[in-house]
């Protein structure tokens, strides 16, 4: 059994520490919030540079703002009362406005007044901003699809086209050194193209003089031999000056 | 990073096949012209490889019958297969584009069949009545 004696005195330690306990969290809480005021101060944008117009006292805080402007009496509104703590104008008689604003936001003239915060904040964004590119170029480099993958089937068929058209310019240069004709102009030929006239695909004149030629034969009922190889070079050799033409066209613009 | 990637393949797809849908636009109203141009000449290669045949297959045919000792089935049959034939040649060789549907020849191809095999219907009937003839003219003179 213990004493009175030692009862009350672990009651009075228990009261000291209690109190103790206390006090200690109590300036926790006043550190935590005297951070938390600093932190807002740093937050908070600075004031706007005093117009040129009007001299302007400019008192920025967390509430509203009370802004003092001297005005000239010409340009006086009337709506304030004289004070006895302002500046004396420079012109005429001193009229006080007393005018209730908000803060304002982070502007482009408080982004030039605080040049060394600003460009804290703009290295910070483009550190993270750079570790993000980072990160982001290393896992596409894992996941790395090629840009031409999606259009591959395309590109097959492309160059072949592109082949082709090799081949028949290389035939069409022969042909026309033989013949000393002109080269067939790209916009005329794409004037042809669109056209929907049959035979007019064909560029090369002696290609349409063959067909004709073998229409009549066929109307007069002969058998043709290697006639399908003819249409089909004939209808490669169209596609082919039709995809150059494009082509042409679409590089002149 | 996946899922940019398929957001980034799905703008290149649509970014790409905006020039690609023109083109294959194009490119289908050409194919489509080129191929009301070169129909007509396939049409009538078609036909003239079908008279053509039907030709051969009489000529052949009726060679084959004036060689004495001849065997009708045999004869016919050669006649058929090579007429046949040389439809089925010419028609493969015209063809343009495989499988298109302007250049599909087996219609014709029936159709000759169906003449051919008329044909030889007929020839049976006269060959019929010539042995029939030949029968009779030989019952005759054993009769004498």
């Amino acid at each position: 059994m213990e004493s009175p004696a030692s009862r009350t005195l672990s009651t009075w330690l228990l009261h000291i520490l209690f109190a103790s306990v206390a006090m200690v969290l109590r300036t926790l809480i006043d550190i935590v919030a005297f951070l938390f005021v600093l932190l807002l101060k740093f937050i908070t944008p600075a004031p706007v540079a005093a117009r040129a117009a009007a001299p302007m006292h400019h008192v920025t805080s967390l509430e509203l703002n009370i802004v003092i402007t001297l005005q000239t009496p010409q340009h006086s509104t009337g709506s304030g009362s004289p004070s006895t703590g302002s500046t004396p104008a420079r012109v005429g008689t001193p009229t006080v406005t007393a005018t209730l604003r908000y803060p304002e936001s982070p502007t482009r003239h408080s982004a030039e007044e605080q040049p060394p915060r600003m460009l804290g904040r703009i290295r910070s964004f483009l550190a993270t901003n750079a570790s993000t590119r980072a990160r982001r170029r290393d896992e596409l480099a894992v996941h790395a699809t090629p840009p031409l993958a999606v259009l591959e089937r395309h590109i097959v068929a492309v160059r072949e086209d592109i082949a082709r058209i090799e081949d028949m310019e290389e035939a069409r240069e022969m042909g026309l050194e033989g013949a000393g004709e002109e080269a067939v102009a790209d916009e005329g030929a794409v004037a042809r193209a669109d056209t929907d006239e049959p035979g007019h695909h064909l560029d090369l004149p002696t290609q349409q003089e063959l067909l004709a030629q073998f229409r009549r034969s066929v109307e007069a009922g002969a058998v043709i031999e290697e006639l399908g190889e003819v249409m089909r070079t004939w209808r490669s050799q169209a596609l082919c000056s039709c995809l150059c033409c494009t082509l042409c066209v679409r590089e002149s613009r | 990073m996946r899922v940019d990637d398929d957001i980034w393949a799905v703008r290149y797809d649509r970014e790409a096949s905006r020039y690609h849908q023109a083109l294959e636009r194009h490119r289908a109203g050409l194919v489509k012209t080129l191929d009301f141009t070169l129909s007509p000449l396939f049409l009538g290669q078609l036909k003239n490889l079908h008279q053509v045949a039907l030709v051969s297959f009489k000529a052949e045919t009726v060679a084959g019958l004036e060689v004495d000792g001849y065997n009708f089935a045999d004869v016919v049959g050669r006649a058929r297969a090579c007429a046949e034939a040389r439809f089925v040649d010419g028609a493969r060789e015209a063809v343009v584009v495989e499988g298109g549907g302007a250049w599909q020849w087996e219609e014709e191809f029936q159709l000759l069949r169906d003449e051919i095999w008329s044909i030889i219907v007929q020839l049976r009937r006269d060959e019929a009545k010539k042995v029939v003839d030949a029968i009779e003219v030989r019952d005759k003179q054993s009769n004498k």
